[in-house]
């Protein structure tokens, strides 16, 4: 253990960098931890607004940070957590992370075992650039204020059942966070967030999860540019108002790409949903019946607005059902989905605005006017569509002649026609839906 | 319009047209030889088809019990039909019958008459050896912190039972073996104890209470006193262990607090290790109460607190007595607790994860499990919106590490199911063949009828290996739950018997006046109490005129000497409040100040006769 003050750091860079932290300490000191002893004796004599430096070895967790110090570790700094409890806890405002490895922490699901446990009193702490690989969750902020989670490298413990995985980062009852740039995988979810508002998602990689992002009751957040693969559900969004949903992207995801349950007043822009499909048999029909996948399924959500997304190559392209009314649907591009739209209503809902709609593959209509738009409305959720959806084998039906002469005939005489989805203006061409974080698109107040 | 007409008559389709709009046939029929007119029937068809439709006049083959919420009524259907065959007024005020009106309900309402409302969520059946016996129907009253007893003979409710010590029983359901002795009832939401002001801002010293009552004399039997609060509860086929979740282990006062923790549980409670203690004297007494309290919190050995995901809600005992299954609500998992393993648990020599043997991630929102008694468990998922049917022994294989699809199928319903219930699942008998699904919204399913909606019932045939959706009931507020039991298993009379225990005071007051119910028409004056005996045969009451003065207070009871089934009488006292009804053979009493003087006609309020309309009579009211 490292015991002695290893050198007094010059006074003009000293005070030059406190005052952005914290003015008025004059007396702050590096520290030099020594590999293969104990962090907390040192963390214990350090004080408010030191900074420990974690040269390359393996330090004995678990360590509680009670002050306001700055922890930078070199490639190959490890804290091991000892195999139980939380590896870290932050337990002061602003304390700062940087450069660590943390490894075995404990897998006690029920005690909420974390990588590092950011508790209230942390606020304005930054975890960053850091690595940590274990069995409960990654990182768990606590009802705190104001704090970063920034380019950190998340893994889960596949060895244990997904269900008994913690989340990568879990954000409880949190304002004013960002977490961005992190790497998650193998955890059970990637970034969960529950009762808390006001936070920035962006820039984070999820992959082999249950859920990417996982959203309950959680307000004012804005989720930008994130990537989720592989995972049971890219993005769920549930029960939440005013959501800002940009430039984000799901590959390969299994039962939906983007759930929108109960959200309200909230904007998705930009977003690429592809092939969200259920797992299949030998014979390639779904495992499950009822479990199709859905790129975006959107569920008693109104007053929201879908512009400039793609949605591609998935059993449903878009469910909306349990008076999904009011939405503005404007600019999307549904492309080669199975089925195109489900919707579940009793009441029709028109899908372009001024003049513009959406691009749909399966649009068979001309553009004599040449103006990019299709000279007759598409309505993908017509009467067929509707009994290929309540029975699927009738499918193979649909270029026998009688399919087309009833969808001829519905189109000449729309008193027969059921409720549904119907676009005006439906666009000859796909839109440019920008790759997320290409910055083509217009982020907005995502900015903010 | 008229020129469509023609177009299409010209196109000689307009059957075909018609035919296609409504059912698909035609296009099954141009299709040609695909063997797809089946395929493509309308759903009213198809149920035809599957000889489940209910004509005029035929009976169902189950009856199925449905919870009012907080209008705080039970009302009884007829199952595939979904027709309403009867409304049980319990903790609410029913101007029909004269539920909370008549002395006999407000006997048995006891102090808590007072209230007016009700909130009953869980119905639930009496049983002997895991089946059903068709005595008593159980309700629980959240709103007033009650528990009511229904006959199911008569089909009314004859015992209420406040519960001391507690507030909001929600979870309730019943012994079911060796047979319904007790009532077990979960007190939701933790108070100061005792909560006379003391402890106000302590949520620590807050708990609640897991509450049994006594199934025949309805009296409170053991309060055991546990950590966090108590949700839903079920019991098992042995009769010694009964488990409740908890979603606030937190012991959070605000919403964000109850969702902290990762894991909240189940506890278990081992009821022959409380009654024991009871016996023992192990147990205190808390202000006025005189129920024996027990502390069941962590460490004690009545109970045993298994740690599962996330804010549980449903708990539902599989009918092969094999297991308890909870809810995950904002996991989306169940988790499935091994009863067999609970008695090393109460031993310690398992940890309590160590009954839990699977945990099956179904879906989104799962809240409450049901079974078909084939092994198939059917979870409600409220944020996806659908039934997941799934294999329970699959499941666990699963969570053992082989890769096996537990999941069966998963089934739209709309919108938002809450409790599930498939026909005689609470009991050993279950038997698969319908499936019932509260869902808490019906949004566009229904004719509007302004901003207040209707819930939605459906009805699904589960007998086959696909689950099959054949029926939206819309329904007021707010089925919870409701259950399910064959026809035969209940035996409701036809008219009341003399000697019914319902009316016995007044029986006996009658008595005390020297009244012969079944045939005296009299008036008793006691001071300025005035009681008038009166009989009624349709169509005319046993008097058509009686005299009070200005204040007196009248008790009016009439006798219906009818014999014929189906003859109810009601009696009405103009411009006084007072309304009931008198069923064939029955006594009914209500009691009002005579605080006007004049003539106030009183007449027959339930059809009864021709002269219905004429079976009127007059209470005259002299001036003070």
């Amino acid at each position: 253990m490292t015991r002695r003050q290893t050198r007094v750091v010059p006074r003009l860079f000293l005070v030059a960098w406190l005052l952005a932290w914290l003015p008025g300490d004059l007396l702050a000191a590096d520290w030099t931890a020594r590999p293969g002893e104990p962090l907390q004796p040192l963390v214990d004599q350090a004080s408010g607004g030191d900074r420990l430096m974690l040269p390359e070895g393996r330090y004995p967790g678990p360590v509680t940070i009670d002050r306001t110090l700055t922890l930078s570790g070199e490639p190959g700094a490890v804290i091991d957590g000892g195999g139980e409890g939380h590896a870290m806890v932050l337990a002061a405002p602003s304390i700062v992370l940087e450069g660590l490895t943390i490894e075995n922490w404990g897998a006690n699901l029920t005690e909420m075992d974390a990588g590092i446990f950011v508790e209230e009193r942390a606020a304005g702490s930054v975890i960053r650039d850091s690595r940590l690989t274990g069995p409960a969750f990654g990182i768990w902020l606590d009802g705190v204020r104001d704090v970063q989670v920034l380019d950190n490298v998340i893994r889960g413990d596949a060895t244990l059942r997904s269900q008994d995985r913690g989340n990568g980062i879990h954000l409880f009852n949190v304002v004013d966070v960002r977490v961005e740039g992190n790497d998650i995988r193998r955890t059970r979810d990637g970034i969960y967030i529950d009762t808390s508002r006001d936070s920035l998602l962006r820039g984070n990689h999820m992959e082999d999860l249950r859920y990417g992002v996982h959203y309950m009751y959680a307000h004012d957040n804005r989720l930008v540019d994130n990537v989720t693969r592989d995972t049971r559900t890219g993005f769920a969004l549930m029960q939440s108002k005013r959501l800002t949903v940009i430039g984000n992207r799901s590959d390969n995801d299994r039962h939906y790409g983007i759930l929108m349950n109960n959200i309200t007043h909230s904007t998705l822009r930009d977003n690429r949903v592809t092939g969200i499909q259920q797992r299949r048999d030998a014979q390639g029909q779904g495992l499950v019946s009822g479990g199709e996948g859905k790129a975006l399924f959107v569920y008693n959500a109104q007053y929201n607005r879908f512009e400039g997304n793609r949605f591609a190559d998935s059993d449903i392209g878009i469910h909306l059902t349990a008076g999904s009314e009011d939405n503005t649907v404007v600019g999307n591009a549904f492309v080669d989905n199975h089925q195109q739209v489900m919707y579940v209503a009793t009441r029709t809902q028109e899908w372009s605005e001024a003049g513009q709609g959406n691009y749909w593959s399966n649009y068979l209509g001309w553009d004599l006017a040449g103006d990019g738009i299709g000279d007759t409305p598409f309505e993908p959720n017509d009467a067929m569509d509707r009994l290929l959806w309540r029975y699927p084998v009738a499918r193979l039906l649909m270029d026998s002649p009688a399919v087309l002469a009833l969808r001829w005939i519905q189109r000449q005489f729309p008193v027969f026609r059921p409720q549904g989805v119907k676009d005006s203006a439906p666009l000859m061409t796909e839109p440019d839906t920008a790759a997320p974080g290409s910055n083509h698109h217009n982020l907005g107040d995502a900015d903010a | 319009m008229v020129d469509k007409k023609k177009e299409i008559e010209s196109l000689g389709r307009r059957h075909f047209l018609r035919n296609s709009a409504v059912t698909g046939v035609a296009g099954a029929g141009l299709a040609g030889g695909f063997g797809a007119s089946a395929l493509m029937s309308s759903r009213e068809a198809h149920a035809a088809e599957n000889g489940i439709e209910i004509a005029p006049g035929e009976l169902d083959e189950y009856y199925g019990f449905w919870s009012g919420g907080h209008q705080g009524e039970v009302r009884v259907l007829g199952i595939p039909s979904m027709r309403e065959l009867m409304r049980i007024p319990v903790f609410n005020v029913d101007s029909a019958t004269g539920w909370g009106i008549t002395n006999e309900s407000k006997r048995i309402l006891g102090d808590s008459s007072r209230f007016l409302n009700g909130d009953c969520h869980h119905p639930h059946i009496s049983m002997t050896d895991g089946s059903y016996d068709g005595k008593y129907l159980f309700i629980n009253d959240k709103a007033n912190t009650r528990v009511a007893r229904i006959r199911l003979d008569i089909m009314k409710t004859d015992k209420i039972t406040s519960i001391p010590n507690v507030q909001a029983i929600h979870g309730l359901r019943l012994q079911k073996v060796p047979h319904t002795k007790y009532v077990f009832a979960n007190a939701e939401l933790p108070i100061p104890q005792i909560n006379d002001g003391r402890d106000l801002e302590s949520p620590e010293n807050y708990f609640t209470m897991f509450n049994a009552i006594d199934a025949e004399s309805m009296d409170v039997a053991w309060q055991v006193i546990v950590d966090g609060n108590l949700d839903n509860t079920d019991a098992d086929y042995t009769g010694r262990f009964v488990a409740s979740t908890c979603y606030n282990s937190e012991k959070g006062m605000t919403l964000a607090d109850t969702m902290r923790a990762e894991r909240d549980w189940v506890v278990v409670f081992d009821v022959e290790a409380i009654e024991a203690a009871v016996a023992a004297g192990e147990f205190e007494t808390l202000g006025d109460s005189e129920v024996p309290v027990l502390d069941g919190r962590k460490g004690s050995k009545l109970t045993r607190y298994i740690p599962v995901p996330k804010n549980p809600h449903g708990l539902n005992t599989s009918p092969d007595g094999k297991y308890f299954i909870a809810n995950g609500k904002l996991s989306p998992t169940c988790s499935i607790i091994a009863i067999d393993k609970l008695p090393e648990l109460f031993d310690d020599t398992i940890e309590p994860r160590d009954a839990v043997v699977g945990e099956p991630e179904l879906g989104l929102g799962p809240l409450h499990t049901t079974y078909d008694g084939r092994g198939n468990a059917y979870t409600t998922l409220f944020i996806d919106s659908q039934v997941a049917k799934w294999n329970i022994e699959d499941a666990i294989r699963a969570y053992n590490g082989e890769d096996v699809n537990y999941l069966r199928q998963k089934l739209d319903v709309h919108y938002q199911p809450g409790h599930n219930h498939a026909s005689l699942t609470e009991s050993k008998d279950a038997d698969g063949k319908w499936l019932v699904v509260l869902s808490k919204f019906s949004k566009d399913r229904f004719l509007p009828v302004g901003p207040l909606h209707p819930e939605n019932d459906q009805l699904i045939d589960i007998s086959g290996e696909e689950m099959k959706l054949v029926h939206d009931g819309p329904t007021f507020a707010e089925p919870h739950d409701c259950i399910l039991l064959r026809a035969d298993q209940l035996n409701p009379s036809r008219t009341w018997t003399r000697d019914d225990p319902f009316f016995a005071e007044t029986r006996a007051m009658a008595e005390a006046d020297g009244v012969t119910l079944e045939s005296d028409n009299k008036v008793i004056r006691d001071g300025n109490q005035v009681r008038v005996y009166m009989t009624s045969v349709a169509p005319q009451f046993g008097l058509t005129e009686f005299k009070v003065k200005q204040g007196d207070e009248v008790t009016v009871v009439v006798t219906n000497l009818d014999q014929v089934e189906d003859l109810t009488h009601g009696f009405v006292m103009v411009n006084h409040g007072a309304s009931m009804e008198i069923g064939p053979q029955q006594t009914s009493s209500v009691t009002f100040t005579a605080d006007k003087p004049g003539v106030y006609w009183y007449y027959c309020s339930w059809f009864c006769h021709a002269m219905h309309m004429e079976m009127t009579g007059r209470m005259l009211v002299e001036k003070a």
